[in-house]
């Protein structure tokens, strides 16, 4: 049987326990000797744990008054995304997700997305630009764009509330291959603003290529997240 | 609030995209004047000059005060796998690429490194330093901790096993920048994971990648249910 070491395997409890909400942002963690007595480790253990976490951003120390639980962060997994939605990353790690519409719109292609779906310039697709909340705070700015005519009615439905990937699916729409690149870059001054980041922050951009069943590029997604928020595990 | 990615800046942007392809202009290539191609483009010199300064955001174009703006070289592809490590993944690319050994000795590690090895303080460890190129170009560095009296010969290499590798956002310090060939504080990636023998950690991976000059890319098939 594969163990862990044990500072490892406690700073993994201490984690989940955050992640569950047990210990939440603003809270205090429970002090080195009162997490040592409670739960039987050395202190040795427990201080390494906690180097651990606040390597890792989950926990902050202050001289004197305590360590203190870090906004949470997404954990986003960009390698594996296993076409799940945004949505339904967030939800399972306990936040609650939710969105802004910025725009919805159908659009003609133009030069540059002709290109990348493999049509036409005046070929319609629908544009949906999102900013994407978790709890309040702006995580992401999603950029969408989908052949126009693959949901029929589109205009009708709601993206601040509907998932894009639930609406696909409730059409029988079958989703084969997810193309993946991200890389980092300088957000622009609007980018920053939506974000509420300043500008020398740098930013993850992500594009998603999604495919039907017939290899035909269905969606294309360009999401921009603050690195700070979020933690990428391959 | 004005609408992000929308707007006027946006639309030239593809403007620029256009002039560069119909020009065949390429990597290092320069670009016209600001004045000419405000000209040739029919725009605005203020909204040209935006659009020129995100593109630069975006590593498309290149900057450089007094000489005049660039098509930035692209960005290496690098095509991502489960449990690979990045050097792995470089080594598998289309690109030439080659790992140099910068020094092999003992050296005070980082925090992390003290914890995961369990190391005494002041305490040394055996250190290997390499450096990945593509295409002759400093991309990476990777620094492998291993634990002193662990020897990794064909047996125990295979018997080692990888934790997960977790990828962070960080910013240059004055010797990574150094070793990269970057300007001090430029946006990396850093690449962290463990090597577990015998349920100890017996070695830790630390690998600073120039975010600067690399994509990362993955293919995902979902499987039909």
């Amino acid at each position: 049987m594969e163990t862990v070491p044990l500072f490892i395997s406690f700073g993994n409890i201490l984690k989940s326990k955050i992640e569950t909400g047990e210990f939440t942002y603003g809270d205090k963690l429970p002090t080195e000797e009162e997490l040592s007595k409670a739960y039987h480790m050395d202190r040795k253990t427990v201080r390494k744990a906690k180097k651990l976490l606040s390597d890792e951003g989950l926990i902050k120390s202050i001289r004197s008054k305590g360590t203190y639980i870090c906004k949470p962060r997404v954990s986003f997994y960009p390698l594996n995304s296993n076409i799940s939605s945004f949505t339904t990353l967030s939800l399972k790690q306990g936040f609650s997700p939710n969105s802004k519409v910025i725009l919805a719109e159908k659009i003609k292609a133009g030069r540059k997305y002709a290109g990348i779906f493999k049509t036409d310039p005046d070929y319609p697709l629908y544009r949906i630009l999102r900013i994407r909340k978790n709890n309040e705070t702006s995580v992401a700015i999603e950029d969408t764009r989908i052949r126009y005519d693959l949901i029929p009615n589109i205009e009708k439905y709601d993206f601040s509330v509907h998932s894009l990937y639930d609406t696909m699916h409730a059409h029988g729409i079958k989703l084969s291959e997810i193309s993946t690149k991200f890389d980092l870059q300088y957000p622009s001054s609007d980018i920053a603003n939506a974000l509420n980041i300043p500008a020398c922050e740098g930013i993850l951009k992500l594009e998603f290529s999604v495919y039907n069943q017939n290899g035909q590029l269905i969606e294309y997604t360009r999401f921009y997240s603050s690195s700070v928020k979020i933690n990428i595990t391959v | 609030m004005t609408k992000p990615l929308c707007g006027i800046q946006y639309e030239l942007i593809d403007t620029i995209e256009e002039y560069i392809e119909e020009n065949n202009l390429k990597e290092n290539d320069k670009l016209p004047s600001e004045r000419e191609l405000s000209r040739l483009l029919n725009a605005n010199r203020v909204t040209l000059r935006e659009a020129i300064s995100r593109m630069c955001k975006e590593q498309r174009l290149l900057s450089i005060q007094g000489k005049g703006t660039f098509i930035a070289p692209k960005k290496f592809e690098i095509v991502m796998q489960n449990s690979e490590l990045f050097k792995e993944c470089c080594l598998k690319s289309p690109y030439a690429c080659d790992v140099k050994e910068l020094y092999n000795k003992k050296t005070k590690p980082v925090d992390v490194v003290y914890l995961a090895l369990d190391l005494s303080e002041n305490e040394t460890v055996p250190t290997a330093l390499n450096v990945i190129y593509l295409n002759g170009e400093p991309i990476s560095f990777e620094r492998v901790y291993t634990r002193e009296n662990f020897q990794i010969n064909a047996l125990e290499s295979s018997a080692l096993r990888r934790g997960r590798i977790k990828i962070s956002i960080s910013k240059a310090t004055e010797n990574e920048a150094l070793i990269l060939g970057v300007e001090p504080k430029c946006l990396v990636f850093v690449e962290r994971t463990y090597g577990y023998f015998e349920d100890r950690i017996a070695e830790c991976h630390i690998s600073i990648i120039n975010a600067a000059r690399v994509s990362f890319l993955s293919r995902e098939i979902e499987s039909s249910k």
